[in-house]
């Protein structure tokens, strides 16, 4: 660089440097959470037959566009971040309030219903797995106690108020929950990887034959004759992995919000937010590969489907083939079954937490801008933490999770969760398709990587197009097992619900300011020039 | 009564341009700027001995090989609210310190009467009285073009009175770890503030216009920077706290003005609370071209009414 231009730089006042790349690659790879893909290997292969969970990894690469594209709106938009922002000024303020609430109360309910889940599959299943090896009917009799709903929803409601507490004391205390989480995933990947290498698949279908009472050989025709393809197929392992896998990449979008920050658009940053999908597939890559490569491919899939459609042979009764199950009939080892289990949970529960923290953010900036009552907007002095909006987001989350606890089909397969996100960015790319025109002032003073084009078009408007068509693909994949009856109609009504409850509080809240004589909308109007 | 109040347009031409329409826009009586007019950055242009032109800002590089492209990219860097210069690639091969520096002035005084004289002319045009200060950010060599304004009054160090409120206005700041050309120490800051609000008459009537925000409050948490000015992470996310001044608070405390309006820290926009003084910073997204302000109601009983900020 010549010296002349150093001088410039040096001389500019008050101006401050980016983030590293690595603090923002961890950032985005943590959230939401690694270990889900526990879940999703027993889900996805029942709602998708034939889905091969390791290949639709690959579909991840639908989020680099997706993460271009909050990259670039971030860097037009900085110091904001988030699609309530984007969408607001670029659309309206009544689509950028949906869109925020559908994405923030999904995430919330997801603290929730994730709940539940650490009690489900760390909690019960680890006391089932030991059950199960051992044959002694006592862990399966705690298992059954701790199983009950009452039980769970105790639980979790302590779990949820300890998430409270955390909120209250701010984002210190928040960093030690995401510290934890990573620290389970670290625990869980290296279990898994272990537990690989010491045993061999004869090992398990011998042990899996033994202790459950159904022939491993038999696994597969009966899910055959249960309806199963007898082979992989390609539009399945597409819309598994669209769904289920990059559910759990979203977090890629988060760091948009670090990399946009004083708008410093270094090509490090952006590399860090895709390097996070990089790290995000490999890390499914060992939990699936390995899953494939010591349970059997198509016969892990036959045993999800086997467990999934309710078929009288599955033999783990109301217990999901979760890993502790599997782990645990493999290495026939306690400790095995406790790591899997103790990592689970660290892991969700830390992202429990974190998965509403942002969330609470929105709710108070919501607050702000009068779109909901402006008490919501409230700081408490002591602790310095919006307290009123971090009360309303967990009083969300424990609705969600005595949902999960005693009307599960309302959060089956969290489908409602994946359709709602969706539906979400189907705005989002309508907003990158138009922001070059509806708000050509703002985009012509976006920093270059901004106005970018190809073919012709700004290439955020290319981002903006495919970020449409992928998500209205994925809404689409969601809708073919609901119209099989494999996911119930919960699903659309629990996504109606929350695209609709927020224009409703945006006309409410509309009606009453104006009521006092406020004009809400006086906020977003933009002034002439010239 | 209503007011309309911003700050923090740092050289942005047409976020600047916006403020001095926000008046009869927002129907205001009365409007009030809260300090920083200049930009933090010059960016060369600098014309290769190729024959193109080449212009490094947010750490991209842009090249123009068609003349006719510049005012485009001048009009961009105008309006993000840098400074623009032209010159040879032996010309800034051969800069140094003192000529940046010049440069550097020489421009902010050209945005400074091109600015001064607007205001002037579109306030007056309106018939709305306009109080504007300078900022921590913005050199003393400007307040010369400040002081020139006929109709738009440069209230900085001063108590003025317009349509029964008075109006105490402060460009200084405590501080920063920017080392801001206003910027004095908290016992000065202080002292500063106390010498003019002794000329205030009503205090129930006194609107406070000081650049820099109380401390420990909504209105000045920041992220927070190492000595290097690299910005410091808590956790997964942005360290954040408050910078505001600790004098401009207990000033707030002691005197209880019925309003206080501060800029300064661009992303706290909020209203806040201190004793009974209504507190606002509506802070800044100057190079995004829009402007962030605050309409606040004053009713009859003179009590302060639905502050509303907004982002025009």
């Amino acid at each position: 660089m010549a010296r002349g231009l150093e001088l410039f730089q040096q001389s500019a006042v008050g101006f401050t440097r980016q983030i590293s790349p690595y603090d923002t690659l961890v950032y985005s790879t943590v959230n939401p959470g690694l270990m889900y893909a526990l879940v999703y290997l027993m889900w996805a292969p029942f709602l998708y037959p034939g889905g091969h969970m390791p290949w639709a990894i690959l579909t991840v690469s639908q989020m680099f566009i997706i993460a271009g594209l909050y990259w670039l709106l971030s860097v037009a938009m900085p110091r904001q971040g988030g699609e309530y922002i984007y969408i607001s000024r670029i659309l309206h303020p009544a689509l950028g309030l949906m869109s925020s609430f559908m994405i923030s109360f999904t995430a919330i309910s997801w603290t929730g219903v994730c709940s539940d889940w650490a009690l489900k599959y760390a909690l019960v299943e680890f006391f089932a797995s030991m059950g199960i090896v051992s044959g002694n009917q006592m862990w399966l009799q705690w298992a059954a106690a701790l199983n009950a709903p009452n039980v769970r929803a105790i639980l979790g409601t302590i779990m949820i108020a300890i998430i409270w507490m955390v909120f209250y004391k701010g984002s210190r205390a928040m960093m030690k929950m995401s510290w934890m989480a990573l620290i389970g995933t670290g625990i869980g990947a290296l279990t898994f990887i272990v537990a690989a290498l010491m045993a061999d698949p004869g090992t398990f279908a011998a042990n899996f034959t033994r202790l459950s009472g159904l022939n491993y050989n038999d696994v597969i025709p009966l899910a055959v004759q249960a309806g199963h393809p007898t082979k992989f197929l390609f539009g399945a392992t597409l819309m598994a992995g669209s769904t289920y896998i990059i559910l759990n990449t979203l977090g890629a979008t988060f760091g948009a919000n670090l990399a946009g920050e004083v708008r410093s658009v270094q090509k490090s940053q952006l590399l860090a937010m895709f390097g996070s999908l990089a790290l995000l597939m490999s890390a499914w890559a060992i939990f699936y590969g390995l899953s494939y490569k010591i349970f059997g491919g198509l016969w892990t899939n036959a045993l999800m489907y086997l467990a999934g459609s309710g078929n009288a042979a599955y033999p783990f009764g109301t217990y999901e083939p979760f890993a502790t199950i599997l782990l645990g009939i493999l290495t026939q080892s306690p400790i095995f079954i406790f790591l899997i289990a103790i990592a689970f949970f660290m892991a969700t529960y830390g992202s429990c937490a974190g998965m509403s923290f942002g969330p609470t953010r929105n709710i108070y900036a919501w607050g702000f801008d009068r779109l909901v009552p402006a008490k919501v907007a409230k700081i408490d002095p002591k602790s310095g933490s919006p307290v009123i909006a971090s009360t309303i987001a967990l009083a969300v989350a424990e609705l969600f999770l005595l949902l999960d606890v005693f009307l599960p089909a309302w959060t089956a397969y969290i489908g409602y969760t994946i359709f709602t996100w969706f539906l979400a960015w189907i705005l989002l790319g309508v907003a990158g398709i138009v922001f070059p025109y509806r708000r050509k002032l703002l985009f012509d003073s976006a920093p270059p990587v901004v106005r970018g084009r190809f073919l012709g078009l700004p290439v955020i408007t290319w981002l903006g197009i495919f970020t449409t068509i992928i998500s209205v693909s994925i809404c689409t994949y969601l809708l073919i097992p609901f119209f099989k009856g494999d996911m119930p109609y919960t699903m659309i009504v629990m996504s109606i619900i929350l695209l609709v409850l927020p224009l409703i509080i945006y006309y409410l809240s509309k009606a009453s300011y104006a009521n006092q004589g406020i004009n809400i909308d006086i906020q977003f109007l933009e002034i002439p020039s010239d | 009564m209503k007011i309309f109040y911003a700050s923090d347009t740092h050289a942005a031409e047409s976020t600047f341009r916006k403020f001095t329409n926000a008046g009869p826009f927002y129907k205001a009586d009365m409007v009030i700027y809260g300090g920083d007019f200049v930009g933090k950055a010059v960016v060369p242009i600098i014309k290769t001995r190729e024959g193109y032109y080449e212009a490094t800002y947010y750490g991209s590089t842009v090249k123009i090989k068609d003349e006719r492209e510049l005012p485009d990219l001048q009009k961009t860097l105008r309006d993000a609210g840098f400074y623009w210069v032209i010159l040879s690639e032996d010309e800034i091969d051969r800069i140094d310190e003192n000529d940046v520096e010049r440069i550097t002035k020489e421009l902010q005084i050209k945005q400074m009467e091109e600015w001064t004289k607007l205001m002037d002319e579109r306030f007056k045009r309106n018939g709305i009285p306009c109080v504007v200060i300078p900022g921590n950010d913005d050199p003393l060599y400007i307040d010369d073009y400040l002081n020139k304004m006929e109709y738009v009054k440069n209230g900085d160090g001063k108590v003025v009175e317009i349509n029964g409120f008075e109006i105490l206005s402060l460009s200084y700041g405590h501080p920063t770890i920017f080392k801001y050309p206003r910027d004095l120490s908290e016992e000065e800051l202080a002292h500063k503030i106390d010498d003019m609000a002794d000329k205030v008459k009503n205090m129930d009537k006194c609107i406070f216009n000081i650049h820099v925000p109380p401390r420990d409050t909504d209105l000045d948490q920041d992220t927070l920077y190492d000595e290097d000015l690299n910005p410091i992470l808590d956790g997964d996310s942005l360290a954040t706290g408050p910078v505001g001044s600790t004098a401009v608070y207990e000033a707030i405390k002691k005197y209880q003005p019925l309003l206080s309006l501060h800029g300064h820290v661009h992303p706290s926009r909020g209203i806040s609370h201190i004793g009974r003084t209504v507190c606002i910073n509506p802070g800044s997204n100057y190079d995004e071209i829009q402007l962030r302000g605050c309409l606040i109601d004053i009713n009859n009983k003179g009590e302060v009414e639905n502050p509303t900020l907004t982002s025009g």
